[in-house]
């Protein structure tokens, strides 16, 4: 099936429905976009306060910079995870908000300045540090996980998913605005010749 | 005009309840047939304009993740599914409107749609013929029953289902899995190639495509699909066999079959004098008002699990302990395939990046064969009966690479190509495992609601430790790297596959129906879906519960055009 012909198919069905509506049907309305919501000028927090925020920004755009494409910041992730969390259970959010505040107070022990603070060299040793699995020798103890590398992991597990699910992520993953692609083609190398597809 | 009149002072030849895989069939097999049908679906119509698979996530509020969206909170069980999204939820039914009890150790999950269609508007699609092998196990191994019918019985049906639902797949010659009327087989990718290679050369075992129920071709005025990877949120083109769009549609059409929706049927009304049923009683599910409806003949195809509880909610005179219960199996020998074992790794030497969004989504996999107990020579010392594994190979975007910045952006878009298996067991019928009515528990319409009673046995957690081990022999013969082995059973229900509660048989004394779904006890009452299943096999059953529905309603028109029914 062509794009052509999966418009038309979307346009008689929308037709069907026009003269067989049905009660109770969730139906999302033509255009209905959340993305735009996080993009209103007036735009303001539900659920961060503004320090929360600041912080969330900064890490993000730590996490998913701005390279040859753009980055977390561009994506509104703050925005978007203000949002979710405010409608996550309490666990969740104390687990989410525990994790920021870490880097703050993290950052307040190694170079006595908030995360968001910090100097570009500062803040690419702390990620360094917190960012890598790793262990460290407790004096007369077994080894325990670092914790600020749970806190990273918490935290950026948020952000990927914020980050990939965001226009901006889905481009970076390929999307070109359009979900149908007519075939698949598979593999049609000879043996030992094959290539991932 | 005849649509004006109220369907409900008017006798029907047949009463089918549910919407369904198998009530689509019944419906449209016994309208074409020239019965006036009345086909009752518990929850609304549904509409393609509700489709939402090319809805790009982000339009979405909370994005589908984690826990966030108070519809969550409506539906703990439904969310076990991966089906059950932000785009679709309403679709699945609210868990608190439709409870059911388990005992405090054995959890089952109960994923169910209450909706015109069913989960055929969400099902996996693959679709498998049963063999000898599954329908005469008892005969082979000594445990439980055979069914009734043997493979010869039931192969003309599944010429003429799949000829009409159009199952892409590939013919493969292997005894344990029938081949059928295939349209072209979907494509396999690199990895899968390879793999299907090695593990012929190595093994001897069949690795094909996955056979589903998704045209590769345009057939019976649908389109081919388009590739965009999301069926569980609908098909703008109808491409994945849904019964709204196909079996539905043509009862419809034939303008002797009336669909009421909203219609929670509670019970099925006997005439003690004739021990026949003379319909059913149904509750709207709007206003919540009893009704009822007339009918020569009643068929269950509610799913089955709400089929048998129709029929145990349907105590009367002697029919004490429910409708068709006069052997006590009725509820029992509940099953839903094993799920939870396989392996996964990398194939390193596949090394292209992901291309997800911008390359086509194929909504199937492959599958690999059964090979255990099909012979003598694979006869297993310490499981019976076997599984066969769904899977995939292809390059994947790593979300999960370590680090951050730059590097990680580029990392994720590097990404890794995977494989996975995962197996899907038989799940053995043990009269053990059972459904009741719990007498202190109603749903929001105030019909008594089920008491599920279920755990996988000893012989299905051998089944999976031999399928987690031979999954990854398999995985590492094929050249795959950082091999995970799952070998864990899942609990009950996630294979979403729940089978048996009635099943069939020739003896009253052991079975609940006949070879044609009919009920021993009551000659007008059948049970049609999957309730009515005697083994499970290892294979999805949808398509086999089609086949046998086709089956059981031609058998059904015969005798009613003699008065025989």
């Amino acid at each position: 099936m062509n794009r052509r012909e999966l418009l038309r198919n979307s346009l008689l069905a929308m037709g069907v429905v026009a003269v067989n509506p049905h009660a109770g049907a969730r139906i999302f309305a033509a255009g209905e976009d959340a993305f735009v919501e996080l993009e209103r000028a007036d735009w303001a927090t539900v659920f961060l306060n503004a320090q929360q925020n600041e912080t969330l920004t900064a890490l993000s755009d730590a996490i998913i910079p701005a390279t040859d494409t753009p980055g977390a910041k561009a994506a509104l992730v703050n925005r978007f995870l203000d949002l979710v969390l405010s409608s996550e259970p309490a666990t969740v959010q104390k687990e989410f908000l525990d994790s920021l505040a870490w880097f703050d107070t993290g950052a307040q022990e190694r170079y006595k300045a908030t995360f968001v603070n910090l100097t570009p060299n500062e803040k690419l040793d702390f990620l360094n540090l917190v960012a890598w699995p790793h262990t460290h020798p407790r004096w007369g103890g077994t080894e325990g996980v670092f914790a600020g590398y749970q806190h990273f992991m918490v935290m950026k597990r948020w952000i990927v998913s914020a980050f990939y699910s965001s226009p901006v992520g889905l481009k970076e993953q390929g999307w070109d605005g359009w979900a149908a692609r007519g075939t698949f083609t598979g593999c049609e190398h000879q043996p030992g010749e094959h290539k991932a597809s | 005009m005849m649509f004006l009149k109220d369907p409900l002072t008017r006798s029907y030849d047949a009463i089918v309840v549910g919407s369904g895989a198998t009530g689509g069939w019944a419906a449209k097999r016994l309208a074409e047939a020239g019965l006036e049908v009345a086909l009752l679906e518990a929850g609304r119509n549904v509409s393609p304009r509700e489709f939402t698979e090319h809805k790009p996530v982000f339009e979405l509020k909370y994005r589908n993740i984690a826990g966030a969206g108070d519809w969550r909170k409506t539906r703990p069980v439904q969310t076990q599914c991966y089906a059950c999204t932000e785009y679709n939820y309403d679709w699945f039914v609210d868990d608190f409107e439709n409870p059911y009890s388990t005992p405090a150790d054995k959890p089952f999950s109960w994923q169910r749609m209450r909706i015109v269609g069913g989960r055929t508007l969400c099902w996996g699609r693959q679709s498998y013929r049963l063999s000898d092998l599954d329908l005469k196990a008892a005969s082979l191994d000594g445990y439980g029953q055979d069914w009734p019918i043997s493979y010869q019985d039931l192969a003309p049906f599944y010429n003429l289902v799949e000829q009409y639902v159009g199952i892409s797949g590939a013919a493969e010659g292997n005894a344990a899995l029938p081949d059928g009327h295939f349209l072209p087989p979907m494509k396999m990718t690199c990895g899968e190639v390879h793999f299907r290679d090695v593990v012929g050369k190595n093994y001897g075992r069949t690795v094909t495509i996955g056979r589903s129920a998704i045209l590769t071709e345009a057939h019976n005025d649908r389109s081919a699909c388009h590739y965009c990877g999301t069926c569980e949120r609908g098909c703008i083109s109808y491409s994945y066999f849904s019964s709204p769009f196909t079996t539905v549609k043509d009862a419809l059409k034939t303008g002797k079959c009336t669909m009421l929706t909203n219609a929670v049927v509670a019970s099925i009304d006997m005439d003690p004098a004739t021990n026949l049923a003379r319909g059913v009683s149904f509750i709207d599910g709007q206003t919540k008002q009893t009704k009822s409806i007339r009918a020569k003949i009643v068929i269950l195809c509610a799913q089955a699990l709400e089929s048998t509880r129709i029929l145990l909610n349907s105590s009367s005179g002697s029919h004490t302990t429910g409708l068709g219960n006069s052997s006590g199996l009725l509820g029992r020998g509940l099953m839903d395939h094993s799920t939870g074992a396989g392996a996964a790794g990398e194939l390193p030497q596949f090394t292209n990046a992901p291309d997800p969004y911008s390359g086509p989504h194929r909504a199937n996999g492959i599958y690999v064969i059964r090979y255990r107990n099909t012979s003598k020579a694979t006869r297993q010392p310490n499981f019976i009966r076997g599984y066969g594994f769904q899977g995939g190979a292809g390059a994947v975007f790593n979300f999960e690479a370590e680090g951050f910045g730059a590097a990680y952006k580029q990392a994720v878009k590097t990404g890794s190509y995977r494989i996975n298996l995962g197996a899907f067991g038989e799940s053995l019928a043990r009269d053990e495992n059972f459904v009741s009515i719990d007498p202190n528990l109603k749903d929001t319409w105030g019909i008594p609601a089920l008491h599920i009673s279920m755990t996988h046995g000893e012989n299905e957690r051998l089944l999976h430790e031999d399928a987690a081990a031979t999954a990854a022999e398999m995985l590492e013969v094929a050249g795959a790297k950082n091999i995970e082995i799952r070998s864990a059973v899942a609990e009950p229900g996630m294979a979403i596959h729940e089978l048996g509660t009635a099943r069939m048989g020739n003896d009253p004394k052991t079975s609940v129906t006949d070879q044609y779904c009919q009920l021993h006890d009551v000659k007008n009452v059948f049970a049609m879906d999957g309730a009515c299943f005697v083994s499970s096999g290892c294979q999805n059953p949808t398509l086999s519960m089609m086949a046998i529905t086709v089956r059981a309603c031609d058998h059904l028109v015969d005798r009613f055009k003699k008065h025989e029914l």
